[in-house]
């Protein structure tokens, strides 16, 4: 599903790269951490993947397709396959919940009955059932993080990245989260997520990519 | 098709600009403007239509002025002659009344003056006035043929260049509102930055977020543009009633002219709504 072949990516700024000579691959139905200290170049990483910034060396290819060369369209379509979680939600504030979580179901025509049946049972899935006609600013950072795992997750994406899900809210609130991805998972949705919390790996078992100085080794956690 | 197709307010709402304070301008200006080049417009055609009257009195008269002692006889026989002619369609002496009151700018009180004796003729544009010409200079070489054809190219020059003057001024309110909408679409966007990224992270293509700004540049260039005809109309109106002499002038094409103009300026400003917001997504996103 995702292949990272020799990828290196050079920030303009900058005389070193970011992340250099990246080899690895996630199959699909896949769950893994992405580790490592900060700056070490996750983000560098989660933005390739969005095709936020493109490889500057090697070849990176999301859903079988070489990023290198895609029009702003498909990147478009293929960022439709996936859901992206970011650390500070980027939920729009003059939003209401419920539209901020139809947005990735509203890009072709109005949402069909199903679809809006869909938004509310996403958001009942995630206990926002009750605030969705709430804008943002009126939730707290855990429920703000479910509205982004809702957004993220209501177009049922084959692939997800979740940049530090589990940061902003409490331990019971971190482990109901990934209580969520593994539901997702056994779904079929392949799951990519950057942590620093170990003890959500620890309680949460699965392959581990670790990021130090630009590059990446994998890590088996049992 | 996409443009017409309804998007989910979700989507619409994300990107709505309709609480920028620029954007609500778009009206107003949209209104004045309209106004302003309808009513150009209406002028320029009521202009062309006075124009066209005066031109079509002009070449459908032709006057022959004859030297005070002509004899009745020859200027019958001129007369006679000249009705023959292809293009004529009337021939008349006027009588030393009628060319008293003609003549009375030129001559004021002075009644020893002779006065000339004039042939007006009814003609139309099949007349040959090179021959017309000869035919009366064979006759009477003295005599003075009333040729209108370089005063009416002199007023054509004249009117033209007020029509074009026109087109110029109607061109630069358009480039006026294209800077406004312009301006107001950068701004608006830039202001929306977090919005345009959001949706482009869920998948929103180039085109989807262009529609959704250009339609709403339309709605609101819409009502300016049904304020704008409202207002032109209603001056055209007024203009009318306050100078009735203006409704000989005023034909189908001023009414039109004045509804077209604000309809076009609109185009203009979805035209240029869409390549601003292109611009912007491709640069900022």
């Amino acid at each position: 599903m995702i292949r990272f072949d020799n990828v290196s990516y050079t920030y303009q700024t900058a005389d070193t790269p970011a992340v250099f000579n990246l080899n690895f691959e996630l199959e699909e139905g896949s769950f893994h951490y992405l580790t490592g200290a900060s700056g070490a170049g996750k983000t560098t990483i989660f933005r390739m993947l969005y095709m936020d910034i493109l490889p500057t060396a090697g070849e990176l290819h999301i859903f079988g397709r070489n990023v290198a060369g895609l029009e702003r369209d498909d990147i478009a379509r293929l960022r439709r396959r996936m859901g992206i979680l970011f650390q500070d939600f980027r939920l729009l504030d003059h939003l209401t919940v419920r539209e901020n979580v139809s947005l990735p179901l509203s890009l072709q025509r109005c949402l069909t009955p199903e679809e809006e049946k869909c938004v509310a049972e996403i958001l009942d899935w995630v206990g926002l059932g009750q605030k969705m006609d709430q804008h943002p600013a009126m939730l707290s950072g855990g429920e703000k993080q479910r509205a982004a795992i809702a957004r993220a997750v209501v177009n049922r994406p084959a692939l997800l990245i979740a940049d530090e899900p589990t940061g902003n809210v409490d331990q019971a609130m971190g482990r109901r989260i990934m209580h969520l991805f593994n539901e997702l998972n056994r779904h079929g949705t392949t799951i990519l997520i950057a942590t620093h919390d170990q003890q959500i790996i620890k309680d949460f078992p699965a392959p581990a990519l670790h990021i130090a100085e630009g590059q990446v080794s994998v890590r088996k956690v049992a | 098709m996409r443009f017409l197709a309804s998007l989910d307010p979700s989507a619409r709402k994300a990107l709505s600009l309709r609480k920028d304070s620029f954007f609500r301008l778009v009206v107003v200006m949209m209104v004045l403007l309209g106004w302003i080049s309808g009513i150009g417009a209406a002028g320029m055609a009521g202009l062309q239509n006075l124009y066209a009257d005066w031109q079509l009195a002009q070449k459908s008269r032709v006057s022959i002025y004859l030297m005070p002692d002509s004899s009745a006889e020859e200027v019958a026989h001129l007369r006679d002659d000249l009705s023959t002619m292809k293009g004529v369609r009337d021939v008349i002496e006027l009588d030393q009344h009628a060319v008293k009151v003609l003549m009375k700018p030129y001559t004021r009180d002075d009644v020893l003056l002779p006065l000339p004796r004039i042939l007006d003729m009814a003609v139309t544009s099949e007349l040959d006035r090179a021959a017309l010409q000869k035919r009366v200079v064979d006759s009477f070489p003295m005599a003075e043929v009333d040729d209108v054809r370089d005063m009416l190219k002199a007023v054509a020059t004249v009117v033209r260049f007020v029509q074009m003057l026109t087109v110029a001024l109607a061109l630069i309110v358009f480039m006026v509102m294209a800077v406004i909408v312009s301006l107001t679409v950068h701004a608006g966007l830039r202001g929306k930055k977090a919005a345009l990224d959001v949706l482009q992270y869920v998948g929103a293509t180039d085109a989807f977020l262009t529609v959704l700004v250009t339609r709403q540049v339309l709605a609101q260039a819409f009502i300016g543009t049904a304020g704008a005809v409202v207002l032109g109309c209603g001056s055209l109106a007024v203009a009318s009633s306050v100078w009735p002499a203006l409704q000989t002038f005023m034909g189908t094409n001023v009414w039109l002219a004045t509804c077209a103009m604000p309809v076009v300026l609109m185009a203009v400003a979805v035209l240029t709504a869409r390549v601003a917001s292109i611009h912007v997504i491709r640069k900022e996103v």
